[in-house]
């Protein structure tokens, strides 16, 4: 049961906001006001009271007169909606429905001022809002009036329907409580002395000039404010949007073309025919030539197109006729409406097989034909052509070398003397400047496999030493350099120096560790590499006897002769030996292979390397100018004759790969055509 | 502490300091004698390395013989061979006369013959690789390959001095000389990165 005379529905009561439960709580415990000095809670303003309405001269039936006021606030509630300004100056580019809102209310104004104003009046004209309260006080209410019309015409529907069923039902005990409750501030107001708070409006009035004027319109319910200025619009609404306000609802024309599908499908409701009795025809208030709706893009654009339809589940008039449910009407369908049962789609067995199918389809039948035949191993042209050439390379080259040597060491001159090579020529100058007797070490550190070269081109060296009364001291870092030093010295110079012997060169043997046994024997040959012999059954050191007996460091050799096949040899003797030889020339007779990595070191600004010489060439060189035949005599004719069967044979099998690459470069785009 | 390693700290510990030392006597006035000493200790180490690079070649060939193994021929051969050799050099001398007839008849007779076969492979190969390998670098190889072969000698008797003294050159001391001193280049980088690794032990060549 509410406190205002009408009973609400149980979830009325629970939702009913906490301003209206405290309200009457208050008034149902009929507690004291509040005292004189109390002072409204923080938050709370005096304009928060002041939207209270009194409540001293309402009717008990009817309930209090804020309630009453907003119930003739409903009745004009559309109009002041479509009049978001109301002020009497017109001005310039008012729409049309302003103008006639204004010329209804300069005729209510011209009614109003017929009637007799109180005299009190005008000790309100200077509150803010006050004449507005006045005269919308001046008004008679609908329940002042007594025209049970009007009040129902002003209450809004679901207030009237409230009334009607709550009214009746109210209890009289109910009822005493309620009227013994303070029924509103003003009676509040006189039980604390509110009055003598200065600035407090005076009790039945509130302090609208803190209130937009909609607002104390819907309070009041009265009608417009004649003098309202235009500009009194609510803050929320901008000037720009003052001037996009809707028309008014006469100039709307609510076609259903232009409402969406799911207003103009929806079917009217349609009210009680209790609330259709009670409920004025709003006809008269609204003029019938409703102008049409100019809806923004924005919103046109977000209206929806197309609403599918929900299916109707229970089809109105709908029987079932089988199953337990027989007869009965507007039931939901048992299988919803997406199933659907029907003749399934029927596809065609026939193939598309289109001529690259087909194509295909041969190709790999005569691949697969091919492969379950028996085949007799073949031969291919490739491989009896592959390996005849190689016999007839092999058969040139061995016919090119062997021929020039059983035809004898004539026939084809050596080099000029005149034009040796820079490497040659150094060479011959260091060992032409080699003092009589002095000791030359020579390194044997190649391999067996290139003795023939390394003799062709070292032959003439060791014979212009020798002729130079050079001491030799071999040794190698080999293993079998000391065998190769030995072997070369026995038998490739022991016929045209016979004084060869043991007793004339000193082998040293094998020197192992690589770079550091150079290292060693660099700045140590003694301690490195000691050697005794027995003279008269004494063991004598080779280091004490000479050649080998003024030699403490390896700088103390006249020379040194290296003979190599390896860079890595090389660069090791270049490396490690090289610093400590001070103004002993390092001479290097190397392989032609070795010639290319050798050369930096010989064409450097240091000199490391005094003399280089490489290969048969140089050997040949050398020999032309020394006026003597040696190794590099004895193969010059098969290495000129061999030198062109190999250029020979290069260039033309090159010339026939080049030839039959053209042709097959040539054939390719002809039989890609014909393809 | 039974996955203790101890012998890799001592052995590292050792081969730093010791190539520390051999690598500062080339710029400091190291104390005369350290670095020599390490240095014979080195040729001493790598003369015991030789032998026992024999003794595993024999122990491997043997293994093989007593396995039974397809190249147990092969390994009798050779344990044969180094058996004769290493006694009549031990007894007669590196200098001694079967020793050296086994050196010069048997042996560069052997190595030569194997170059020559080289020689043989190679001509065949250049004559092959324009065949098989058709392009222009294969052109290009086989180009510069007949230039430096005609320029290395008289062709038939025949001095063609084009070659020899003009074509051949350009390319031996041009292209030639710039490349090998490039790879040079990179060797002693290379050497030196080396060498720096060890120095720091981040490198442990000799295990550890």
């Amino acid at each position: 049961m509410s406190d205002f005379g009408f009973e609400l529905p149980d979830d009325s009561e629970e939702e009913a906001p906490d301003w209206l439960e405290g309200i009457g709580d208050d008034a149902h415990s009929g507690q004291a006001p509040p005292p004189e000095d109390s002072q409204p809670a923080e938050g709370e303003s005096p304009a928060d009271d002041a939207l209270i309405p009194p409540m001293d001269d309402h009717d008990d039936d009817e309930g209090p007169d804020w309630l009453q006021d907003i119930r003739s606030a409903e009745s004009v509630d559309d109009d002041r909606e479509e009049e978001p300004n109301r002020g009497d100056t017109p001005s310039e580019g008012d729409p049309d429905w302003l103008e006639n809102i204004r010329q209804k209310e300069q005729t209510r104004q011209q009614e109003l001022e017929t009637s007799a104003i109180p005299e009190d009046k005008e000790d309100f004209e200077t509150y803010p809002g006050g004449q507005d309260e006045y005269e919308d006080l001046s008004q008679p209410s609908p329940e002042e009036s007594g025209d049970p019309s009007a009040q129902e015409a002003s209450s809004p529907d679901w207030l009237s329907g409230l009334e009607d069923e709550t009214t009746p039902e109210a209890a009289p005990s109910e009822r005493a409580e309620f009227d013994a409750a303070p029924q509103s501030f003003d009676d509040l107001a006189a039980d604390a002395d509110l009055e003598d708070v200065p600035g407090e409006p005076p009790s039945g009035f509130v302090d609208t000039g803190s209130l937009p004027s909609w607002l104390v319109d819907i309070k009041r319910g009265g009608p417009p404010p004649e003098d309202t200025p235009p500009d009194e619009v609510p803050a929320f609404v901008s000037e720009d949007d003052q001037e996009n306000i809707l028309p008014p609802a006469e100039d709307i024309d609510l076609t259903p073309g232009d409402l969406p599908s799911w207003i103009s499908e929806s079917p009217p409701e349609e009210p009680p025919a209790e609330a259709q009795a009670e409920t004025p025809d709003p006809e008269p208030e609204h003029p019938p030539d409703l102008a049409r709706a100019n809806l923004p893009n924005w919103l046109h654009a977000m209206r929806p197109v197309d609403i599918p339809k929900a299916p109707e589940e229970g089809l109105p008039g709908h029987e079932e006729t089988l199953g337990p449910l027989a007869g009965l009407q507007n039931l939901i369908p048992a299988e919803p409406d997406i199933i659907q049962f029907g003749k399934s789609p029927t596809f065609s067995l026939k193939l598309d097989v289109t001529k690259t199918h087909e194509r295909s389809t041969d190709i790999l039948e005569q691949l697969i034909s091919e492969e379950s035949r028996d085949r007799k191993p073949r031969i291919s042209v490739e491989a009896i052509t592959q390996g005849a050439v190689r016999w007839v390379v092999a058969t040139l080259l061995l016919l090119s070398i062997a021929v020039p040597i059983m035809l004898g060491s004539d026939g084809i001159e050596l080099p000029a003397s005149d034009s040796p090579g820079e490497g040659t020529s150094r060479t011959l100058e260091l060992i032409h400047d080699l003092p009589p007797g002095g000791p030359v070490l020579v390194a044997f550190d190649y391999q067996p496999a290139f003795t023939g070269e390394l003799y062709a081109a070292s032959t003439a060296v060791f014979d212009h030493m020798l002729l130079r009364g050079a001491q030799l001291a071999i040794f190698s870092t080999h293993p079998t350099g000391a065998s190769q030093g030995v072997n070369f010295l026995q038998h490739t110079l022991a016929e045209k120096h016979t004084y060869i012997a043991d007793q004339l060169y000193v082998d040293l043997g094998y020197l192992a560790g690589g770079p550091a046994g150079l290292r060693t024997f660099a700045a140590n040959p003694a301690g490195t590499m000691p050697q005794f012999f027995d003279i008269e059954g004494a063991e004598v050191s080779i280091w004490d006897w000479a050649p080998l007996d003024q030699v403490e460091t390896v700088s103390d050799f006249a020379m040194v002769l290296v003979l190599t096949d390896s860079p890595e040899v090389a660069r090791a003797w270049i490396e490690q030996v090289d610093p400590l030889l001070g103004d002993t020339p390092l001479v290097m007779v190397v392989s032609e292979q070795a010639e290319p990595f050798l050369i930096p070191y010989y064409r450097s600004e240091a000199g490391q390397v005094d003399a280089l010489m490489a290969g048969i060439q140089d050997g040949a060189y050398y020999e032309s100018n020394r006026d003597s035949e040696h190794q590099a005599r004895a193969y010059w004719n098969s290495y000129s004759v061999a030198l062109g069967i190999s250029v020979a044979v290069i260039f033309l099998g090159s010339l026939v790969g080049a030839a039959s690459m053209l042709i097959a470069r040539f054939r390719r785009p002809a039989k890609e055509a014909k393809e | 502490m039974n996955n203790l390693n101890i012998k890799a700290p001592v052995s590292t510990i050792i081969a730093v300091l010791v190539a520390a030392t051999v690598l500062a006597s080339y710029f400091l006035p190291v104390p005369e004698g350290i670095p020599e000493m390490l240095l014979s200790a080195a040729v001493l180490l790598a003369g015991v390395a030789l032998l026992l690079g024999v003794a595993n070649l024999f122990t491997v060939h043997l293994s093989k013989i007593v396995q039974g193994s397809s190249t147990a021929l092969y390994s009798t051969v050779l344990l044969v061979s180094l058996f004769i050799t290493l006694i009549l050099t031990l007894f007669l001398g590196p200098k001694g006369t079967l020793p050296l007839w086994i050196f010069t008849y048997i042996q560069i007779p052997i190595e030569t013959s194997l170059m020559a076969v080289l020689t043989f492979s190679l001509t065949f190969a250049a004559l092959r690789l324009v065949i098989r390998r058709p392009g222009t670098f294969s052109l290009i190889f086989i180009a510069v390959l007949i230039l430096v072969l005609l320029g290395s000698g008289p062709i038939f008797g025949l001095n063609l001095p084009i070659f020899s003294e003009f074509l051949s050159p350009i390319i031996t001391n041009g292209f030639v000389l710039a490349g090998a001193r490039g790879i040079l280049l990179g060797v002693a980088l290379g050497t030196i990165s080396t060498g720096l690794r060890i120095l720091m032990g981040a490198d442990r060549p000799y295990g550890g």
